[in-house]
């Protein structure tokens, strides 16, 4: 190894926990400094925005990104990153597919305006200021990032090179980014273009509650605080939504070892067609007792019925990057806009 | 593959060149990929058009055909099946062929020349899509010329019999010690139809087992259960436990000797425990195989018998037989049992005199002699519906199905009792109605009151004892619409009470289905195939029958013609030695598949097995629905020639020559039922919007979510899916799933501010052609409201 890599790491809509990911690493984050130079990381270290500006054009080896894109100056900071970077990582399900964050999607600027300054409770508006890119105070004009209406992925706003899911990345996955990061250093090789650090197969055929799987329909699903889970046991088995059968493995399995059941934070694996599609089919179609012909429709449609909220719980780390990516107005043609 | 396929469009004489402009679709076909020629024909189906075309194709070197004609489902002349022999002729792989219906779904519904012309040359182009990507047909999968016949009543019997007499070895495995079933426990048995007669079971049963017996294609077990099956490579492979053979059958002469000295007793089976026999015993003198045989339960192993035995047949050391084989076929013919009464108290089943049809069966052939002190009664009360038929109007419950032999049997019991004993006084107690449906039988039961005999109408409520043996029965009046008739409550005597008690799936026979993969209905009994009017006794997985009683009581006559029925449904395959899977057989990658097992649950057809690499779908007994496709959240499990790529190449290119501005209207229609709809549309000219476009798939399950969000997303405005009406699947609850999750789909589609109209499910059989229009027009309507799709709007949607 002749010099050492020069990594970056920004954060954007995110929740600061992959930062912390990646202090959770420990004495294991020594390794990473002794093959790595961090030139820039706002959360953790004195730096500022014109310190990454001032690099050259590619003069950055690795650039790690978290959070989704949600304002212009988020956007801005991906752009700047990925001019720098030679190799850009989406690090966490908020780059990755637009993560929790994401779920705002639901909604738009002016709905989530209207509820942060306007009805929760604990607003105090009485003038209804609302946040403005420009205003003037005492003369001077200031300026806040504008605020988009649609969050973004990473991969939406700027060509990503490696994604490292989850929420946050499991200390398993950033070694292998630590080894991607090391093969760098000494190949010079970056991955191809969307390599994801996670596994092919979905979570369910690692997960060791696997074995327990019986097979046979769920009569209906039930939510975790409505039971007593089996700590051993498929979710599946207890009527309760897992989404390890659609989400990617590779995550550590720390959500079961605790007995919850895949919420998706690996996102999607690569044979999907939308993140939320194929486990609504699977576990639409096994929703519900296998009596149908026995039964009046409302009997036949309880099972699936008791899966409330389908976009929170298909889309809950995935909805920016799905075939419909954010909630639309279904309204007469001539009136949408 | 540059320029195989050979396309013709024809005109059907006028039929579909007075409403399209077929040299227009001629000049669009020739215009795609891999086409080498397109040409207009006048009627395909005739025998020049054909010869010719079928020249054309060979001289061309063709090996694709894509027709542009009449439906392939519905046409009467030119029939997806003709196409395929023709190409079938033509030494070509017969399932590269694929139809573009421009007669039944496109001339015959639009009026309009331009409109028909542009959907025609849409319709071209989607079958072209497919054509172009779809793969010979599997191989055939060779099969053991031998069947499994589970059951030795008559309709096991018959089903061995008439295989075995085509050339087909067979095994037979009867849990009991005898051949014959539960005709063996009757004393007389009634023919059904035509003149009232009986038949004699010490007769017939010994006939019908001989043939059995003495067959060398034939193996009967008695005593032997099944206790593992594995369905591999389209056969079963199948483990029967068999009890020892403590008495060798080619020694033994039914003399008798060892149960003489036997000191073990233990209830008889054939007579239903009314009598006790030795350990070592035979059931019945008349019975086969003429062997003494042990129970189990009741052997001391004392070794009294072994030295009384003349030929020196028993041996006390003999071990239990295990084998197993394979299997091309299985029968399963566990017949049915009487309800146990036991948990009814109203029914009284504890008393000795109060017995059912069966004991009874046995209480005639030993002169009617009753079982608490073996007098002849004065006064026998025969109970119907005991169990059978319960429902809201009913005060003791049970099964809510009709019993169906029961009354034919009652009658029988009572008309030779008569015969046989004129002093003994009988009463029948029924319930609503005396359902005496045969010939023979409705005529024995109207003698029967001519000579008369008491049929009271109404329900047994409750029985008591008396004393001395004696009964009381309760009988409350039937409800009946007739207000002016005051029926009032009453109450009989009786010395002896026949109850002619509900009959549901033998004991046991639960784990047998589960073993096969068979699935059952909500009383247990076998499900047969859809639609059951034709595929009488075929269960849902390919080559298991189901025969006889097993699926609902019936007469031994019925019984023997289901065996006989079904060994000929299975003789093709069995003599030929294979199986042909269907030519969209699914398949799983087990490099993706994560045994999550969904598919496995969602398989109506057994064709699913979990393995240690993952799960493998056996093409022989994949029957393509497609569910376990559609369902599988990593798309390991696919469709043959329906992949989820071939259905968007169609959706594709389905609107191409739609003008701007019209809703682009997707109809997923079910291979069967609702394709067939859309097709009676155009065979009753009913006019139809232009700007839909059907996608025939498999069953109304076979498409996923996915792709009906992917399809939005390419710029479909509304997606109609449909399937079979309501417990009508061919595929046994493909359209409920369909219809299931089309909701969360649409749950989740409102979600996201997408008009849930735009996406539906529909319930639409083939003569349903009426509703599936009202969809349509009604989509039609709500989507010129609604434009574009905001799906592809918002992802920027061609
Ligand atoms: C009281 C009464 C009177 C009747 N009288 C007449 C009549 O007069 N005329 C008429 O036409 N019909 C009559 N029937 C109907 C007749 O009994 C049936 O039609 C006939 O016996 C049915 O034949 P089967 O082969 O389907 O079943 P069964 O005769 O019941 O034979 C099924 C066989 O399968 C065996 N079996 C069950 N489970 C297993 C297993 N898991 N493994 C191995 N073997 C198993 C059983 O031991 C049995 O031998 C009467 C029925 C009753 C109850
Ligand atoms: S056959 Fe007669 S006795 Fe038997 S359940 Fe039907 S109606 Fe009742």
């Amino acid at each position: 190894m002749t010099e050492k890599v020069k990594i970056a790491m920004t954060w954007a809509a995110a929740c600061g926990g992959c930062d912390v990911a990646l202090l959770d690493l420990e004495e294991r984050l020594l390794d990473l400094t002794r093959i790595a130079d961090v030139v820039y990381w706002p959360v953790a270290l004195d730096f500022k925005r014109r310190d990454l500006a001032a690099l050259p054009d590619g003069g950055l080896d690795i650039g790690l990104f978290n959070g989704a894109v949600r304002t212009s100056e988020q956007e801005e900071d991906a752009l700047l990153l990925r001019r720098k970077a030679k190799v850009l990582v989406a690090f966490g399900a908020c780059a990755a597919f637009g993560g929790v964050p994401g779920l705002a999607n639901l909604s738009d600027r002016e709905g989530i305006f209207a509820t942060a300054y306007g009805s929760t409770p604990s607003t105090e508006n009485p003038n209804g200021l609302r946040p403005e890119p420009r205003c003037v105070v005492n003369g001077g004009e200031r300026t806040l990032p504008e605020f988009h209406d649609t969050v973004r992925s990473l991969a939406q706003v700027a060509a990503v090179d490696l994604v490292l899911p989850g929420c946050p990345p499991p200390a398993e996955r950033l070694i292998d980014l630590v080894e991607a990061v090391a093969r760098f250093a000494a190949t010079g090789e970056t991955p191809p273009c969307g390599t994801v650090l996670a596994h092919d197969k979905a979570l369910c055929d690692e997960c060791p509650r696997n074995s327990t799987r019986r097979g046979g329909r769920v009569s209906e699903f039930r939510r975790p605080h409505e039971v007593l889970a089996d700590p051993e046991v498929c979710f599946l088995e207890q009527g309760l939504l897992c989404l390890g059968i659609a989400t990617r493995g590779g995550c550590g399995l720390s959500c079961l070892k605790a007995n919850m059941p895949c919420r998706g934070c690996f996102g999607p694996t690569a044979q999907a067609l939308d993140p939320a599609a194929e486990a609504l089919s699977a576990l639409g179609s096994i929703a519900g007792d296998a009596n149908e012909n026995d039964v009046p429709a409302h009997v036949m449609k309880r099972g699936v019925q008791s899966i409330r909220d389908p976009a929170g719980t298909f889309y809950r780390f995935t909805l920016p990057s799905a075939c419909l990516n954010r909630a639309v107005r279904d309204v007469p043609a001539e009136k949408s806009p | 593959m540059a320029g195989r396929i050979g396309v013709f469009v024809c005109e059907c004489k006028g039929q579909v060149s007075g409403t399209i402009d077929v040299a227009r679709v001629c000049a669009a076909a020739r215009a795609l990929p891999d086409v080498g020629f397109a040409e207009q024909v006048g009627m395909l189906c005739g025998e020049a058009d054909l010869g010719a075309a079928v020249r054309r194709l060979r001289d061309s070197g063709s090996d694709r055909m894509l027709f542009a004609g009449c439906s392939p489902r519905s046409s009467l002349k030119f029939p997806e099946e003709r196409i395929a022999r023709v190409m079938g002729g033509l030494g070509q792989p017969a399932a590269l062929f694929e139809v573009a219906n421009i007669r039944e779904q496109c001339a015959w519904q639009h009026a309009d020349r331009e409109q028909a012309t542009r959907k025609a040359v849409d319709l071209v182009r989607m079958a072209h899509a497919r054509l172009v990507t779809l793969e010979p047909p599997p191989e055939p999968v060779p099969l053991p010329s031998r069947a499994l016949v589970v059951g030795g009543g008559p309709a096991g019997l018959q089903a061995a019999k008439d295989l075995e007499a085509a050339g087909v070895e067979v095994t037979l495995v009867e849990r009991r010690p005898w051949l014959g079933g539960r005709l063996c426990q009757l004393l007389r048995i009634y023919q059904s139809e035509g003149w009232p007669s009986v038949c004699d079971s010490s007769c017939v049963g010994p006939v019908q087992a001989k043939g059995v017996m003495l067959s060398e294609r034939i193996r009967a077990y008695t005593r032997a259960r099944v206790t593992a099956v594995k369905r591999i490579d389209g056969r079963f492979r199948v483990t029967v436990d068999a009890s020892p053979e403590y008495v060798d059958p080619g020694l033994c002469i039914s003399c008798g000797e060892c149960a003489r000295v036997c000191p073990e007793e233990t209830p008889r089976l054939a007579d239903e425990g009314l009598s006790r026999r030795k350990a070592i015993d035979k059931e019945f003198e008349r019975a086969l195989p003429d062997v003494y045989s042990i129970v189990e339960e009741a052997c001391t192993r004392c070794g009294a018998c072994v030295p009384a035995c003349p030929t020196q047949a028993i041996d006390l050391s003999r071990q239990p037989r295990t084998f197993t084989e394979d299997y091309g076929a299985v029968f399963l013919a566990a017949g049915v049992e009487a309800l146990d009464l036991s948990s009814y108290p109203q029914y009284l089943r504890s008393h000795p005199n109060v017995v059912t049809g069966i004991e009874f069966e046995q209480i005639m052939a030993r002169g009617f002699k009753r079982p608490s002190d073996g007098r002849v009664p004065e006064q026998v009360v025969f109970v119907q519906c005991a169990g059978s038929r319960a429902g809201p109007d009913k005060e003791v419950g049970g099964v809510p199905y009709c019993s169906k032999t029961c009354c034919a049997v009652t009658v029988k019991q009572v008309d030779r009792m008569a015969v046989a004993n004129p002093a003994i006084e009988a009463t029948v107690v029924y319930y609503r109605d005396m359902r005496t449906y045969e010939r023979a039988l409705e005529s024995l039961y109207q003698n029967l009151r001519n000579v008369g005999i008491e049929f009271v109408n109404g329900e047994v409520t409750g029985i008591e004892g008396n004393g001395d043996g004696r009964l009381s029965l309760s009988v409350a009046p039937c409800v009946s619409g007739d207000a002016d008739e005051e029926p009032e409550a009453l109450s009989l005597e009786a010395d002896l009470v026949v109850l002619a008690a509900a009959q549901e799936p033998a004991r046991g026979s639960a784990e047998l289905y589960r073993m096969f993969g068979v699935g059952t209905d909500r009383h247990g009994f076998p499900i047969e195939n859809q639609p059951r009017l034709f595929r009488p006794t075929e269960s849902l997985v390919n080559r298991v029958f189901v025969v006889g009683e097993s699926t609902g009581p019936k007469a031994v006559q019925q019984c023997a013609e289901q065996g006989s029925a079904a060994a000929m449904r299975a003789l093709p395959e069995l003599l030929a030695g294979r199986a042909l899977p269907p030519r969209f057989a699914s398949r799983v990658d087990a490099r993706r598949c994560i045994k999550c097992r969904v598919c496995e649950t969602v398989c109506p057809h057994g064709a699913i097995r979990i393995t240690e690499e993952g799960a493998a779908s056996d093409p022989a007994f994949c029957q393509a629905c497609g569910l376990c496709a559609a369902a599988c959240p990593v798309h390991a499990a696919e469709l043959a020639n329906f992949t989820d790529r071939q259905i968007l190449a169609q959706a594709k290119v389905a609107f191409r020559e739609l003008p701007a501005g019209e809703p682009r209207i997707l109809a997923l229609l079910c291979y069967w039922c609702s394709y067939s709809a859309a097709d009676f549309a155009g065979v009753e000219r009913v006019r139809a919007p232009a700007n839909y476009r059907v996608i025939r798939i498999r069953c109304s399950s076979s498409v996923n979510t996915g792709l009906v969000l992917e399809m939005f997303r390419l710029g479909v405005d509304g997606i109609l899916v449909a399937g079979c009406p309501e417990k009508s699947c061919h595929h046994l609850w493909g359209n409920f799933l369909a219809d299931k999750r089309t909701d969360l789909a649409r749950a989740l589609l409102s979600q996201l501010g997408v008009e849930p109209g735009r996406l539906r499910f529909e319930y639409i059989g083939a003569p349903m052609q009426a509703k599936l229009m009202t969809a349509l027009r009604d989509m039609d309507g709500k989507l010129r409201k609604l434009g574009r799709n905001p799906a592809a709007r918002a992802a920027g949607g061609a």
